[in-house]
Order: C-alpha cells, then structure tokens, then sequence
C-alpha cells in the first residue's frame, strides 16, 4: 500500500511552510535544520505546548529520531519531494533546492490551490527523483479521483485502502477494473469490508490503524482542494457508512482525467531528446497554465516547441490536443530538469542553519522529577466506611487472595472497572478515598457551589476532586487540569468546603497519558502563576493504595495528599 | 534560464488605469447601506467605485509588521492573508476589479470597512457590494491613485438592526472553526489592534488568539462561537497562567478576554466563575461579543486599552456603556445577547 506521511498540519499551513522556507533560503542548498529554524521564526512550528525558540529547545534531542520539530519537517520533506517542489541534491538525499515548479507556488501567493492541486495530480510512481517501497506504477490522486467517478461518486476510506491505494498499476482498463472489483465486493456489508482490511493487514504485515494513518493525507488533501466532501453511502445490506463524495470540481476534474495524455516514466524513455524536452516544457507551463499563470514570457518557446510535442503525443498514441498531464518535476531525474529548465548556480550551503548548531539551544525539556511523586505511609487509623466501600474493599480482598499479589490483584479490579460510567466510577472514588482511610463523598448534582465531583476530608480541609470515569476520558486529559484549576478558585471563592490556597486540588481519572510532559507543565504553569497545586492520581494507584490499607494498615500521610502536586506514583 | 512566471491576478499591472487623479481624505458612509460618499484632497467628492488596487485592502488582512511583545512575535499565527473569513472577495481575471461570490459574503463588512476608496457598501439584504460605476465622474486618465495611509471615516456601515448584524447567529454557526477564528481576528485588526488568531489544527498553543495593546499590554482570547460558553472561564484561567509561567508576561498586563456570540442568560456559572476569579486572584475577565466587536467595527472604532472596559459582572454583562465609548449611542442590538444578558 502507497505510504503517505502524516505531517499533522492543514493544507494551508503545509504551503506556508514552504513559503516561507524558500522567502528565507532561496537559491541555496538547504538541510531539514534550516527549514525547522525558519519554519520557527515565521511562527508556523509549536513543539510541546511552546512557540517560538523555546519550542526549538523543547524539541532538540541529542537523538535526532525522537526530535518532534525535526521529524516533523522531515515528513513535509517527503512531502514537498513528492510535489515536485524541493529536490535532494546530487550529493546528499537529505540536501535540498527548491524547483522552479516549488518557485511557482510561492509566485502564486494567495492564490495556490491550484498550482498545489496540479502538484497532487503530478504525483508519480515511478520517478526518477522519488523512491518508494514497493513496485508501483500509477498516479495515486489521479486513480483515486478516476475510481471514485466509476463507484458512484463516493469512496470510502477504507474503500481508498483495500482499493486504489493498495492497487500496483493503474496502467490498463484492466488494472483500474480490478480495483473497482475488490470496491463493489466490499460494499456488499460492513463485515466484507473489514475482513478485506484485516487480509491486507495480515498480507502487508501492517497493522489496521497504521494502514488508516497512510490515508490521512491523502484524505486532508482530498478535502481542502475541494475535490470530496463528506457524505453517506449504504451497503448493499442497506446499512449507512460514512463516505467521501465528488464535488462537482471533483467530478469534473474526474472526467477530464480520463481523456488526458497521462505521460509516465516509460514514455519518455521511449523519446527523443527534443521531444523529451518539448514534453516536459509543455507539461510544465500547462500545469501552470491551468492555475492562472500568466504564459505570455514564454510564449515563443512554447509555439517553437509545439510541432515536437505533437509528433511526441502521436507517437506515443495520444490525441495531440489531449490535456497534458505530465509534471517533469515530478518525474524527472535532475540531470534533465537541469538541461531542460536551466537555473542559476546555488550557493553551496546555507548560512541561516545557526540555530539548531550544537550548543546553541538548551536540549531537551524540564527536569519533571518533583511532579512525580511516591507516597509516604502512616498507620491508618481505625475508621468506618460506607456498606458500598466494604463491598469494593471485598472485591479487593478477593482478588488478593485469588493473585497473591497486589499487582495482579489491582489490574484486575481496575480492568473490571474498565466501561464504568460516570454513574458507577464517581462512588467508587470515594469508596476507594475512604478504604485508604479518608472520609470521601460524592457532590450532589444541583448543588450551585459543589462544581467539583467529590471531596476528600483530611483534617479539618475538604478537598475537592474532579474524577473523570473511564467512558468519559480512558486517559486523563488537559481538561481535567482546567477543571481541577477551576474547583480551586470556586472552592476559595464560594466556601462550602476548603478555604486554604496551599491545599491541593485532586484529579482522579482511569489512566494517566503516557506522555505526561505537557500536562506536568501545565500543573507547573499554574503552581507558578497561582500558588495552586494540582494533584493527580490513577484509578490504579488509589487501588494500590486501598489495597495497602487493607493488607498492612497504612494509609497514605495526610500532609502529603492535601498538598500533593504532581502525579502520585506507586 | 527558466524564469518564474507571475500569477495572473498578482502580477505588478494588475493595477487598471481606474484611478481618482488624486488623493481619497475620508470615506463617509452615513447612516448605512448605501455607497459611501468619498471626499478627494482637490476639493472633488462623490460616490466612490473600485480602482483595482494591485494590493487589495479590501481582500487581504492587516499586518502590524513590528510585534510589541515577544508572545505576540512568536504566535503561531493562522497563515492566511485573506481578510474575508468565508473568502469570498477576489479579483476579477478580466476587469481586474474586486468581485464578490455573495452566495458566501456573510455580511460582516470587513472588507467594506477596509476598503479606503469608499468602493465598497452594505446592501440591506446583507451583502458587501462593490462599485464599479463611476457615477459622479470622479475617475481620471492620469496614473493609479496610491494607496492613502491614512484615511478619515465616518458614518455607519449600517445599523446594528440591519439584516447581517441580525443574522450573525446564523451565519456563525454555519462557519468552520478557522473562519470564526479569522473573523474575530482580523475584526480586531481593523479596530487598530494587533490580533493574531491561532491556526487549525495546532494544538500545542491552547490560547485561540492573542491581542496586542499600546504599552505591552496583552488580550488573551478564548472564542466559543457555541452555546457552551462555560468552559472560557477555566480556559481564561489556564491561559493567564501559562503566558506568566512560560513567557514571564505580568498577569496584571494580561486581559483575559472571551469572545462569545451572545451572552448567556443571568443564571448561567458563566458570570459566577467570572466573579469567583475576580474574589480569589484579583484577575478581570471580559467579554465581548462577535455583534458587538462587528458593531465596533462598522462604527470605525479605534481601541487602544481595554482598561474598564468589556468588564463581566456578576449576573450578567451589559456591554452598551464599552461600545458607546466607541460609537456614540446605540439603538437596539442587533440580535438577543448581543450587548445584553437577558434577565
């Protein structure tokens, strides 16, 4: 299956990167580092919740495959490459120039969808200027467009998977109906079309969410030129699925596509140099012709060009009036973009690459190490707890016995909790909260001051807690840091329970995310800005500590859960 | 050698020969909804039409080159310089002339109040008009009238009852989150603010705007174009707290600011929490709505604080005494919620 990166960006931000790489870089050779320090300044890169040069530091790493930003540009790379924009070096594949046809969306200022949708229609498989894994030989955004027009209009994602995308050719009437073949044979149910995608799957060794990834793209790309928009189809069962669907520029570009003079790798092989040359210049300057440039400057060399283009056409069993559709920077080696539109010579490297030189960023990220705190136990007194709380403490009691070992015993009770509902997860908090030894109770819904969703008595403070139930939130999101922030002002504010600024407000949620960076920034930003502390806390690690409770007699000390900042981890 | 060929609609001529023959001094819209009236440095005056400029105001957004602040420099900004938000003003291939696609004009007068040729009005139904005919006969052979710096406003584009104020509501919903960003953006822009709205998609910066003011003064905004408007407070919260923390700005030189499009009723926790930030950390809140900022925008007023001013209050928000500051008096607001909590 074709593999497109996913750069996470819209269309609009991907040519203002481009953009302004090249107002910056223009006419020199340039390295992924350059454009990340350029994308940076013209603001167009974020990194870990920062802007600017500080989202440069946050993202350096001393190993360059787990640097955000730079991992990041090198997919736009891949992209820009596949468009026909930025071509590697001779020297270097991770050098760059800018094309004359990268030049031409920079020229078209505001007006660059479509130069950018004759680009996606130029992507080529083969090239002589891009590489990819696996034998391909066809026109993916072309295909696509052509298949959808033949299938009703409408394409489903996972039709674009098992279909066009995963088709090697698209060369003959026979390649395109093989493709509409496997399409129709999975529209008969919902059931078809996933066992189509599991076989691809196990076939391609590529697991089903990756293969949906590769299609982001491509989709985003589908979308923003307008070419599909989003609508319904039905099964042949009659069930509804969610489709792409033609616009009427869709269609109309679909249709065009039939009849063009879809010019590949092997015709021009088959050419010689001065239809080659004549080809390429009018597949280049009609692309640009149809986005609204004006040709009049090379008009003479197209009228001197012209009687080999259409000996080139017939040749190869064209109409000679057909729609040229051939992108040579697309498809071209660099020895002939370079003999066919010649440049002026670059600068060997560029100067603007001080940014990310070594030692001239902080690498890496805050140290965390205080957000992440391990609990300090005391005896817990003897106190009762509610009949619902004694039910739980014998689930976990049980499971003890049953495991033998807390850990097991946990992840099973907490697995058991796993599709709780707010109804079902907010009680059992506190049921856990009082296990542990702590007097805890749900808010009553209605009640005006009690925004929070339970409080915790420790001492003489109440401490408001936000819970998240597991099909609210599976993983605790930056909301519930908002909300937690939140319950403090209003519990300050409005009294009925806590009036101390230095005691913490509680977060509990399912599960922690695995990458806890921005969320300890955020817990650190409002400590900073507000003296508040936010504490968070695993449904897993206030189950550990019931269980701690219940096995030895200990509970977690009262000073360090009212004012806990960070996450608990146990 | 291969020469980069320049796009038809921005190549350097594309400037007509449409020209004044002299400098535009004010653009009078008068009560609204019909074509403005311009008065000429030469003493001349009439209704204004499209010269064709070659760097549209009327389709491209301000730019306030020099940052005030560093957050304002590094914000990861929307990249587009359309200044229309559903972009449906262009240049014509042929006449060179600006065109409007009203099937998606929204009404919201951007480009009218940007226009500094007076070529542009407010039709009753709605729509942004431009004016090609040169009725008064202002037009001269001689070369293009430059574009002014400065030009003197005055009037109304129309009354806040008329039909597009009025169906802001409307015409928001129907928008994508990035055109409601641009919206909100670049009304402040033309209000004389530098307003940066964050791009689709990225979500490493959680604030959605940023505004800057005279004397490092800086506006965070939160928009919410839905009814849900009672998460800006925690939002506003957030936001204050981070541009402190992580770009060392005063939290007495930050204007939490939420941008709405009408207010919610008296009971809602919206105004509560507003107050309870107040109580506890001394911290304002304000809100204006998008009826109110376009209704900034069409009276052409210029803001330069937002000191006692937008101030939210406990049980609702009565914003007609702010926008007076601006616009003199009002009659009415244009829909329920614009300027006024309903009771």
């Amino acid at each position: 299956m074709l593999r497109f990166p996913n750069p996470g960006s819209t269309i609009q931000n991907f040519i203002a990167v481009y953009t302004s790489a090249y107002s910056e870089l223009n006419d020199k050779v340039i390295d992924l580092d350059d454009i990340v320090s350029v994308v940076v300044a013209a603001n167009l890169a974020t990194s870990s919740g920062y802007m600017g040069q500080e989202a440069i530091s946050r993202s350096t790493r001393s190993d360059r495959s787990r640097d955000p930003l730079y991992n990041q540009l090198k997919m736009y790379a891949e992209i820009f490459r596949s468009l026909g924009w930025l071509h590697p070096t001779e020297e270097r594949s991770l050098n760059y120039t800018f094309t004359l046809l990268g030049k031409q969306i920079v020229a078209s200022g505001r007006y660059w969808l479509p130069l950018f949708r004759e680009s996606v229609l130029g992507i080529v498989y083969p090239s002589n200027i891009l590489e990819v894994k696996g034998e391909y030989n066809l026109r993916p955004f072309a295909l696509i467009l052509r298949c959808m027009q033949r299938l009703g209009g409408v394409i489903s994602r996972d039709e674009m998977i098992v279909g066009p995308l995963s088709a090697s050719s698209d060369r003959t009437e026979n390649d395109v109906a093989t493709i509409l073949e496997t399409v129709h044979e999975v529209r008969k149910s919902s059931t078809h079309i996933q066992n189509a995608l599991e076989n691809l799957s196990e076939r391609r060794r590529i697991q089903i969410n990756t293969l949906k990834n590769y299609t982001r793209w491509p989709i985003a790309v589908l979308r923003d030129v307008n070419w599909v928009v989003d609508g319904s189809a039905n099964y042949e069962d009659g069930r509804s699925y969610s489709v792409f669907k033609l616009t009427e520029e869709g269609e109309t570009i679909a249709k065009a596509l039939e009849t063009a003079a879809d010019i590949r790798l092997e015709h021009i092989g088959s050419l010689a140099e001065r239809q080659k040359r004549a080809i390429s210049i009018h597949g280049h300057y009609s692309m640009l012709e149809r986005a609204g440039f004006d040709l009049s400057s090379v008009d003479k060399l197209l009228k001197e060009t012209q009687p080999d283009l259409t000996q080139s056409l017939v040749k190869l069993g064209f109409e000679p009036t057909s729609r040229l559709l051939f992108s040579p920077f697309q498809t071209l080696s660099l020895s002939d973009i370079n003999v066919i539109f010649p440049s002026e010579e670059l600068q060997e490297r560029s100067s603007s690459r001080s940014m990310r030189q070594e030692g001239s960023v902080r690498t890496g990220r805050n140290s965390r190490g205080h957000l992440f705190v391990e609990p300090l136990f005391t005896v817990r007194p003897k106190a009762d707890v509610s009949e619902e709380a004694e039910y739980s403490k014998k689930q976990l009691v049980d499971l003890f016995k049953k495991h033998g070992e807390v850990n097991e015993a946990v992840a099973e009770f907490v697995s058991g909790h796993r599709w709780d509902t707010k109804e079902r997860f907010y009680p059992l908090v506190t049921h856990l909260f009082q296990i542990v030894g702590y007097a805890s109770e749900n808010s009553r819904p209605g009640v005006n001051y009690q925004r929070w969703d339970a409080s915790v008595v420790i001492g003489d403070a109440a401490i408001p807690v936000e819970i998240k139930s597991p099909t609210e939130e599976l993983v605790l999101s930056m909301k519930s840091i908002r909300q937690a922030l939140e319950n403090k002002v209003i519990s300050l504010s409005r009294g009925g329970i806590d009036k101390k600024a230095d005691i913490t407000s509680l977060i509990v949620g399912f599960d922690l995310p695995q990458e806890r960076s921005d969320m300890a920034n955020l817990i650190d930003d409002i400590y900073k800005a507000y003296g508040f502390k936010i504490g968070v806390i695993s449904i897993y690690s206030l189950a550990t500590l019931a269980m701690a409770a219940i096995l030895k007699g200990e509970m977690i000390a009262p000073k360090q859960l009212s004012t806990l900042r960070g996450f608990l981890s146990v | 050698m291969s020469d980069v060929l320049p796009h038809l609609s921005l190549r350097a001529d594309v400037r007509t020969e449409r020209s004044y023959g002299g400098k535009v001094v004010s653009v009078d819209f008068g009560l609204g909804c019909v074509r403005p009236n311009i008065q000429l440095e030469d003493g001349r005056s009439g209704v204004g039409c499209c010269l064709g400029c070659s760097r549209p105001p009327c389709i491209l957004r301000p730019v306030y080159p020099e940052a005030a602040t560093q957050v304002l420099s590094e914000f990861p900004q929307d990249p587009s310089s359309d200044l229309c938000p559903t972009n449906c003003i262009d240049i014509n291939q042929e006449s060179k002339l600006a065109t409007i696609d009203t099937s998606s004009c929204i009404g919201c007068g951007l480009c009218v109040a940007r226009c500094p040729f007076g070529a542009i009005h407010l039709s009753t139904d709605g729509k942004a008009v431009v004016e090609y005919d040169d009725s008064d006969k202002l037009l001269r052979a001689a070369g293009p009238t430059p574009l002014p710096e400065t030009v003197g406003r005055a009037g109304v584009l129309g009354a806040v009852t008329v039909a597009s104020l009025a169906n802001i509501p409307d015409v928001m919903r129907g928008l994508k989150d990035v055109q409601a960003l641009r919206l909100v953006g670049n009304a402040f822009s033309l209000l004389g603010v530098d307003a940066r709205v964050r791009r689709r998609g990225d979500t490493n910066v959680r604030f959605d705007g940023v505004v800057g003011f005279d004397g490092r003064k800086l506006g965070v905004m939160e928009i919410e174009i839905t009814p849900n408007v009672v998460e800006s407070p925690r939002a506003l919260l957030e936001d204050v707290a981070v541009l402190h923390s992580r770009y060392n700005v005063r939290i007495e030189d930050i204007y939490p600011l939420s941008v709405i499009l009408s207010l919610p009723n008296a009971r809602s926790e919206y105004y509560q929490v507003m107050q309870d930030i107040e109580n506890v950390l001394n911290i304002q809140c304000r809100t204006i709505t998008i009826g109110a900022l376009l209704t900034l925008v069409w009276h052409h007023g210029v803001i330069e604080h937002l000191d006692g001013l937008f101030l939210t209050t406990p049980g609702g928000v009565d914003m007609r005494d702010s926008i007076c500051k601006f616009v003199g008096s009002l009659h009415g607001e244009p829909y329920p919620g614009a300027f006024i909590t309903a009771k």
